[in-house]
């Protein structure tokens, strides 16, 4: 027994030395930024002058952060459920499809999230650009003609949903086509067998064997879209300059700290902003099942 | 084989059920796939026309091979040839990323699966919750941290930060779970191998797949990475990519005559040869590897 | 509130500079000086880094003008990085000033370089009557005309704004498909708010600012605005818009508009932009509003230097901004990478003006000599606007641009400015005049 104990704690040093380098990262840049920030908070700045846990309070009253919030739910509502309901749907129809350039199809979906940040900030210039754009003859179907129909602070939520969708969702599409694959085949052609049409086995069969990765998908996706900042940045400095001015919470984060200086309200939004990632970590975690080869969920395993 | 069957036979169903429903899903996946590689097109094709050309001629037409050589050129005019300098410096942090982010991820994912270290669980459920919160939530907080230790505007600190890697500890820890038993490692350590050999003679000759997996997720993630070298690398000098070319937006004639049209010969098809070079090594990544997209996001959930 | 601020500012400028001054070595090495400019004036920069090279260490960067302000308020984090002068834009100055990154500079410069540039450095005047900064450039609006098109529909140049209209809603009735201006971007601001005197950032003192878009002085441009884009022949979009070089600027449709001095040299004869022939063009004095008794002009850029009071070498850092402003060799003769001549915009102090006049004067691409015109509305930039700690352009920018495109409602756009301004304003602690 003590032999056995000594043998095991010797063994454990070589898996501690080897675990340190990430335990090392995890703790410098996952745990200690938060605790920074934490304690930045309180410091005083031009807004807060008496410094403060009032800091948070300030960076709910200023008047850009509701405007913000505004201009982040609308760009989420309209992004979020959109992106999902499509990856679904395309994923089903390529599950569905029986050609062979099946192949072709899945490259060319995954090209456009080669596109991304500050090239997707270029290409959608372009697109949306009538002058010059690839897409201007549907875009005159709607009437566009100009750029200043375009590009005005109102449509920005569009605007920015369809650079992220688009970034986005050919990953997903073929992620969530993979996870159809791992349907039984027993299970379809037993529903076939019983009668079902494709639309009815997508609806009643696969959706709810996938449901999990859909979640999965829709934490992240949920995650991203609330951290949204290069693209109103970039558009907002180097394009149409004033467009998107602390257009998103994030970059009202920014604004804070490196226009105003006021590194506490900027830390103070950052954690405020850290919230609802962190609960929807959570729900993925502990409420599906998705991470069950990862055996966290000890409690959820006993129940089953 | 007759799973094979099995899957013929579910593919099958849709054209066996509607000749109209099939031309239908299939003529909207043709529509979206073309969809989705015009904007690519679009920005492969610029930089080949003269400036005017973009707007003059057919946005998908080409001009000539001379163009691209001549944009190139014209990109390093800009501030005595810092172009250069940002393809180094995005070729050597991503590589460095890619290198460290891989082998910490590799080690601290065979610990968590071979070993008991204490705290095993908390350390799962730290980079699960890590690895599912975006990172931009966390880069006004690091801008505090890496202040406050004398790391602003040097590579390291980038190279650092992103090489925090929870998703690849995860799909670490996951593949060496379901592909090396347990009793191999207890039959190694009977023969007196050690930890370390544990790792590099065990789990390492059967870890190609993983590797390969790890470093294409820390490349796409790191390669157009914007916000978080953005604000911690502020001199132009230390520059990526991306960074250089929201740069070039708001520094050049190109998009923003105002800026000064004389002063440099940076226009739409100089900015798009940037936008190229940042998003063609990407898609080819993605093209070649897109199984792996597909088995690394499904890890731990799909039994292959 | 603002006042606190500033002390401590100031207190620790003073702290951090008793320490650099201590941490000098006791001989005088060869100094060092870092300048930023941005890419206009990246030749001129270059060159005197080459011209020095043999007294002064000058690394130069080139940074963008709206980025300053944020690598300023990192720099002020992290405390060190400061560049020891830098071009920015115009309103930087008292954004600067608050931030403790802009030094006075009388005692750096002989009285007679601030004799050659009274006239054009008011801007930089604080209210303690020192200078701040040093300006660049003037960007007065002035009338650009093509002659060419005026004749051919047989209008003689405006003198008051009333002609102005009356050539616009002709053109409109009688030549459709001809424009008078575009209004996006700084336009709307600098060629109609700011000449006409509307308050907008009429900063009477260092903590009040007055912004009243109800004023007459306001709404006698907003409704001409109004009028005209209703009409068809001004644009919402910026001059340099793919939409409007499309439709009026490469076909050359544009018969007058107003705008800053260097629109000529960067607007209307880029190949890249309108490309307008030679032969066409000059530039005429600002058109008078009714019942005033001076033509104002506004400004649109017309960038300047500051000097960081963390600078260790602060009489070097400024003898770049005179070099820059005043030297022969930057203003007339540097190379610039399109194979062009000198600085492109109307130099602030009077010597460089001087030796700039003879360039442009003898310039045979403009139709008749653009220069009285500059040189008179030089004289009559309405001196009501003035820099603001907060950066109203963006704000211009992002409000009145983008409600203008929407609504097409001039009055309706500055009234979004006003209140986004205000609350701006109100945050760094002024007093907001509405009247």
């Amino acid at each position: 027994m003590a032999k056995q104990k000594k043998v095991k704690s010797k063994n454990n040093f070589a898996m501690w030395v080897m675990f340190s380098p990430y335990l090392f990262l995890l703790i410098a840049f996952g745990l200690i930024p938060i605790i920074m920030a934490i304690l930045e908070v309180p410091h005083e700045s031009r807004v807060n002058p008496d410094g403060g846990w009032d800091a948070f309070l300030i960076v709910l009253q200023d008047f850009r952060f509701l405007p913000a919030v505004r201009n982040v739910l609308g760009f989420m509502a309209i992004f979020v459920p959109t992106t999902i309901l499509f990856v679904i749907v395309m994923a089903l129809m390529l599950d569905v499809n029986p050609t062979k350039w099946k192949k072709w199809l899945r490259m060319a979906y995954i090209v456009p999230a080669a596109i991304s940040g500050a090239v997707a900030v270029l290409v959608w210039y372009a697109l949306l650009q009538p002058a010059f754009s690839p897409i201007k003859e549907p875009l005159s179907w709607f009437g566009l003609t100009t750029s200043d129909q375009i590009w005005q602070t109102e449509k920005l939520v569009y605007i920015f949903a369809a650079m992220a969708f688009f970034a986005i969702a050919g990953n997903w599409i073929l992620i969530q086509f993979g996870s159809l694959q791992s349907i039984s085949g027993e299970v379809i052609e037993a529903a076939r067998v019983d009668g079902c049409s494709a639309f009815q086995i997508a609806l009643k069969i696969k959706l709810p064997l996938i449901k999990k990765y859909i979640v999965y998908m829709g934490v992240l996706i949920f995650a991203g879209g609330l951290q949204i900042f290069v693209e109103p940045q970039l558009i907002d400095s180097g394009i149409y300059s004033g467009i998107a001015e602390s257009w998103s919470l994030d970059q009202l984060a920014f604004e804070l700290a490196f226009t105003t200086g006021d590194f506490g309200g900027a830390s103070a939004l950052s954690l405020m902003l850290l919230v609802p990632s962190l609960l929807g970590a959570l729900v993925v975690i502990f409420k599906t099942d998705m991470f069950e080869e990862a055996e966290v969920n000890s409690n959820k395993k006993v129940e089953a | 084989m007759l799973k094979n069957l099995e899957l013929m036979s579910r593919k099958t169903k849709l054209r066996q059920e509607s000749r109209f429903w099939t031309y239908m899903v299939n003529g909207w996946l043709i529509f979206f796939a073309i969809v989705s590689i015009i904007p690519m097109i679009w920005l492969l094709l610029a930089p080949s026309k003269e400036d005017a050309d973009i707007t003059n001629r057919h946005p998908l037409a080409f001009g000539s091979f001379g163009n691209y050589v001549k944009a190139w050129n014209n990109l390093q005019f800009f501030d005595n040839g810092v172009m250069f300098t940002w393809v180094v410096n995005s070729l050597w942090y991503t590589a460095s990323i890619v290198v460290l982010a891989t082998v910490t991820a590799s080690m601290a994912g065979f610990v968590l699966s071979a070993s008991n270290i204490r705290f095993k669980r908390s350390f799962l459920i730290s980079t699960l919750i890590t690895m599912l919160v975006p990172p931009m939530a966390l880069v006004v907080p690091i801008f505090v941290l890496m202040d406050a230790i004398s790391l602003m505007d040097r590579p390291i600190a980038v190279i650092l930060v992103s090489s925090l890697y929870p998703f690849g500890v995860f799909l670490s820890y996951i593949y060496y779970t379901t592909t090396i038993p347990k009793e191999l490692y207890e039959s190694a350590r009977l023969d007196g191998c050690n930890d370390f050999r544990l790792f590099t003679k065990i789990a390492l000759p059967l870890s190609w797949p993983l590797i390969s997996l790890l470093a294409f997720f820390a490349f796409i993630g790191n390669w157009a990475n914007y916000f978080l070298p953005y604000i911690l690398l502020p001199s132009s000098e230390n520059f990526t990519l991306p960074i250089g070319l929201g740069f070039l937006f708001y520094s050049t004639p190109a998009i923003n005559p105002g800026v000064g049209a004389t002063s440099v010969p940076i226009y739409k098809p100089e900015i798009a040869l940037a936008g190229v070079l940042i998003a063609v090594p990407i898609m080819i990544v993605f093209l070649i590897s897109q199984k792996r997209l597909v088995r690394g996001m499904l890890a731990g959930s799909i039994k292959e | 509130m603002k006042k606190k601020y500033s002390l401590i500012a100031i207190a620790i400028a003073a702290a951090v500079a008793g320490t650099t001054v201590m941490a000098m070595p006791a001989q005088a090495a060869k100094p060092s000086i870092t300048i930023w400019v941005d890419a206009p004036r990246l030749p001129g920069a270059k060159l005197y880094a080459q011209i020095m090279k043999n007294k002064v260490n000058v690394k130069v960067e080139l940074k963008a003008q709206g980025e300053l302000v944020q690598k300023v308020a990192l720099f002020n984090r992290v405390k060190k990085g400061w560049p020891d002068v830098v071009f920015g834009p115009p309103n930087d100055v008292s954004v600067l000033r608050d931030a403790a990154n802009a030094r006075a500079l009388n005692d750096l410069a002989p009285e007679s370089f601030w004799k050659d540039m009274e006239a054009g450095n008011k801007w930089c005047l604080g209210e303690d009557g020192k200078y701040y900064c040093v300006k660049n450039d003037l960007a007065q609006t002035v009338l650009w005309v093509n002659t060419k098109l005026m004749k051919d529909f047989g209008y003689t140049v405006p003198k008051t704004m009333a002609d102005f209209e009356k050539i616009g809603l002709d053109l409109a009735k009688n030549h459709p498909g001809y424009s008078v201006g575009a209004l996006g971007a700084q336009g709307a601001y600098s060629s109609w708010l700011w000449p006409s005197q509307c308050p907008v950032n009429q900063a009477t003192s260092a903590t009040a600012v007055k912004i009243a878009p109800k004023s007459p002085k306001c709404t006698r441009a907003t409704t001409m605005i109004n009028k005209l884009v209703a009409a068809g022949v001004m644009s919402t979009s910026a001059p340099w818009d793919a939409d409007f070089l499309e439709t009026y600027g490469k076909p050359n449709k544009v018969v007058m508009t107003i705008g800053p001095s260097w629109f000529g040299e960067f607007v209307i004869r880029p190949a890249g932009s309108w490309a307008v022939p030679a032969g066409q063009i000059t530039a005429a004095p600002m058109p008078m509003w009714a019942g005033e008794k001076i033509n104002y002009s506004g400004e649109w850029g017309g960038g300047i230097y500051t000097v960081s009071p963390h600078s260790k070498f602060p009489k070097e850092a400024l003898a770049f901004a005179i070099f820059m402003v005043s030297d022969k060799r930057n203003v007339v003769d540097v190379k610039n990478p399109d194979g062009s001549n000198g600085a492109p915009t109307f130099p602030a102090s009077a010597k460089g003006n001087a030796l700039w006049k003879a360039k442009v004067s003898s310039d045979k691409y403009y139709a008749a000599d653009p220069y009285p015109a500059m040189l008179d509305a030089s004289k009559k930039i309405f001196s009501g606007e003035k820099p603001v700690s907060y950066d109203s352009n963006s704000a211009m920018e992002g409000t009145f641009s983008n409600e203008l495109k929407k609504s097409k409602d001039a009055q309706a756009a500055l009234e979004a400015f006003a209140a986004y301004a205000t609350n701006l304003a109100k945050q760094l602690g002024y007093k907001v005049a509405t009247s």
